[in-house]
């Protein structure tokens, strides 16, 4: 091999497979060394790795929530031959229903998931023979079940082999089999509505408390993909400080405690299962228990090393009874957006700015009010230009430096711009909860709850464009979706300021008239307020 | 590796997302099923199929809806993409049982789809004569559905113009040098990965990569002088 550096025209050819890292030695040693004694070819490769870097920043994004229903239904009906489809080309209608959302569909569509109660009425003599045949085989049946079951006395008794399916499949599935065992039961069983992608129905079953036989519960487990494992919900007509299958991990786990709405979560522990973490909550007249296998059993039940089951845990519970409809949602027009938001120093309280923003036209305005809601002063901000007018002196000054230089939030920072752009990844996690149409505008808005969120926190959404059109959290509530460990995505209650208690995006045509409306008529330069900080 | 708890164990009959998804599970529950009455066969075969599209979707779905989204710009045909990869999937698993094979191949279907897509709207556009060609230029070619989420953050106007510009430049590009591109840069394949996708040698694979460069650093300058005017 040569000692000669490799000439330019030699390197060429090699700049771009250099900047990707994609030669192998001693070519690599090569190109390296021609580039570090060549300023036009560094230039190159430098070119080519900004080009990549651009590119790279491309988002992420992901599939709606009814894409994989979409492909699970086609298998089944194609059947073991496959199914021929050879391009989109001439397709004539698109593959996945884009009609008004399942719950916008409710009054005029039996919704997937029936509440349990009482069968329809036959209309026959006959026929109303047969429910009681029925319902004496079913005895007999969850007798001998039981009678089998209850010696081991295995929580969650897989009756059925798992059989992966749509969600709206698996949750028919599982309300058809716990229907079937209602009478055995002294309460009325609640189901869940939010199942993991991949959920499978495995069975459901009745056992008799060992302290009291005359109560009985019902067991009822899923197979679950991600993480590996099994989800299961017993469901007893005692209170949970009363049932001998969990006892309760007090402050041990506040990572697992939950709320929405009225029904508190606390966490625990099955004692017959080796100590499987689980979470149970009293709900009037009986009581629920879910478990699921960690990913980590050795480690803490909310360990960040089971996030995932944490994570199906909290759903699955939240859902327990609640309307969850698959949705799917796309970031607000940002460009095309008028932006509003209002943040505070302190969550809900505090010093705090109301911020409207035109990023067409460069322009931002900004109210800043004290801990008792007084104007303290307004900044007009356009382009790199900031005059701050001092309402209540009639006084304004020029600010050097431009919005960047004032420290304070002009803008939405991206962590929470992330959070707008991957709403979809959120909403197929179901981490993001529909929640109908907002009553206060049930034409414009769908809420959706981000229920891990540590404060009770509300997405809006355009039910026409699917596009986010709002945000919103209430400090005020004692509600704590996400548990007091919860991660933020809206709430900053840490880094000041950036407790957002509103965000609005309105169609640059209908923000607000005036609000950006400026003029220092009547006010003479003078002395304006510092900055207000934390 | 994923692991299984006490009860997955005994009861699953699912695949994990690991790498050994396709043929270990179909494996574990054919073994199964040859032990079970064989009036479940049918069903079990049904059961055995879903759990294995549901882990290859598991493990792959996000990666290609990414991927068709960066093309398309938009989320209905980045779902219309992803959904109809993964029912050819159906079809396919029994020669997909070498799980580094599959990312490829779903990729190449993926890339197909996206580039009938491309030129469709590229052909619809002509016929309409709202514009000219992907490579004409125009602001009329920005026509097509685009839903890049454009940041406003803290560093604000400009990260909004940035990524603007990104997407309009990619796609401006012929859809053969765009996707070259999104697959190295965007989705982090090898130049042997996008190879195999593409169908083309390595050393052809570095070539196209290259020019797709020059083609985007092309338009990304042309907007901004645009832009500027």
């Amino acid at each position: 091999m040569s000692d000669m550096p490799m000439p330019c025209r030699e390197a060429t050819p090699y700049l771009a497979a250099l900047a990707d890292d994609e030669l192998a030695e001693p070519l690599r040693g090569q190109v390296a060394a021609h580039v570090a004694g060549c300023a036009v070819c560094a230039a190159e490769v430098r070119r080519h790795e900004s080009i990549r870097a651009l590119v790279g920043t491309l988002p992420r994004s992901a599939p709606s929530p009814e894409v994989l229903d979409q492909v699970l239904a086609a298998s089944r009906s194609a059947g073991p031959s496959g199914i021929v489809r050879e391009s989109l080309r001439g397709r004539q209608k698109r593959l996945v229903p884009r009609a008004l959302p399942g719950f916008l569909q409710a009054a005029t569509a039996p919704p997937v998931v029936r509440p349990i109660g009482p069968p329809r009425r036959p209309r026959s003599a006959a026929l109303r023979a047969l429910p009681a045949l029925a319902a004496a085989l079913l005895i007999t049946f969850s007798v001998v079940a039981f009678s089998r079951f209850s010696a081991s006395n295995r929580f969650g008794s897989h009756s059925v082999a798992p059989t992966p399916q749509s969600l709206a499949a698996v949750l028919q599935t599982t309300q058809r089999a716990v229907e079937s065992k209602r009478g055995a039961l002294s309460f009325s069983p609640v189901l869940p509505t939010y199942l993991p992608a991949g959920a499978a129905f495995a069975g459901a079953s009745i056992g008799t408390d060992p302290v009291d036989a005359s109560r009985h519960y019902v067991d009822i487990t899923w197979t679950i993909v991600l993480p590996a494992s099994t989800l299961h919900l017993r469901e007893s007509p005692l209170p949970l400080s009363a049932r001998s299958d969990f006892l309760s991990a007090g402050p041990a786990n506040p990572g697992l405690t939950w709320s929405l709405g009225q029904y508190q979560w606390s966490s625990g522990v099955l004692p017959s299962q080796n100590q499987r973490c689980a979470i149970g909550a009293d709900r009037g007249g009986y009581s629920v228990v879910l478990d699921v296998g960690m990913q980590s059993p050795g480690l803490p039940c909310d360990s960040s090393d089971n996030a995932k089951a944490i994570n199906v845990l909290r759903l699955a519970s939240l859902s327990l009874g609640a309307q969850y409809q698959p949705f799917s949602a796309l970031p607000p027009d940002l460009i095309a957006s008028v932006l509003h938001f209002r943040a505070s120093a302190v969550p809900g309280a505090g010093a705090s700015w109301d911020v409207y923003a035109d990023p067409a036209r460069h322009r931002t305005s900004v109210t800043v009010r004290d801990d008792h809601g007084a104007v303290v002063y307004v900044d007009h901000i356009s382009g790199s230009d900031v005059t701050r007018l001092d309402p209540a002196a009639h006084t304004y000054a020029t600010l050097a430096g431009g919005a960047g230089a004032l420290g304070e939030p002009v803008a939405l920072p991206g962590d929470v711009i992330a959070f707008f752009n991957n709403v979809n990844a959120f909403l197929s996690a179901g981490e993001l909860w529909t929640l109908g149409p907002d009553t206060a505008d049930p034409a414009h808005r769908v809420r959706l709850a981000l229920v891990g969120a540590p404060y009770p926190t509300t997405l809006y959404v355009d039910p026409v464009s699917r596009r986010v059109v709002g945000a919103a959290v209430d400090y005020g509530a004692s509600s704590r979706p996400g548990g007091p460990n919860a991660a933020s995505r809206l709430t900053q209650a840490t880094a000041c300021p950036s407790a957002f208690v509103t965000i609005d995006f309105f169609a640059a045509g209908k923000a607000p008239a005036g609000v950006f409306d400026f003029s220092t008529a009547g006010y003479t330069v003078g002395q304006v307020p510092r900055t207000i900080g934390c | 590796m994923l692991r299984l708890d006490a009860h997955a164990a005994s009861a699953l009959a699912l695949p994990s997302p690991g790498g050994q998804l396709v043929s270990g599970a179909r494996d574990q529950t054919r073994e199964r099923a040859t032990a079970e009455a064989p009036v479940t066969g049918a069903a079990r075969a049904e059961a055995e199929t879903e759990a294995l599209i549901t882990a290859v979707y598991g493990q792959h779905a996000s990666a290609i809806h990414s991927y068709a989204f960066r093309l398309l710009g938009n989320q209905e045909d980045a779902d219309d993409v992803t959904q109809e990869v993964f029912i050819r999937v159906h079809g396919r698993l029994d020669q997909l049982r070498d799980p580094s094979r599959l990312r490829p191949w779903l990729y190449r279907i993926a890339t197909n789809l996206c580039m009938d897509q491309l030129r469709r709207r590229s052909r619809t556009r002509r016929i309409f004569g709202v514009a000219i060609s992907l490579d004409g230029g125009s602001d009329a070619d920005d026509t097509g559905p685009h839903e890049f989420a454009h940041p406003i953050s803290s560093q604000a106007i400009d990260g909004v113009a940035e990524r603007d510009h990104i997407a309009r430049a990619l796609r401006r590009m012929s859809p053969k040098y765009a996707t070259c591109l999104v697959l190295h840069s965007a989705q982090g394949l090898s130049y042997r990965e996008i190879a195999e996708i593409l169908n083309i040698t390595p050393g052809a694979a570095a070539v196209r990569l290259a020019r797709a460069r020059d083609m985007f650093g092309r338009q990304y300058e042309a907007l901004r002088e645009e832009e500027l005017r």
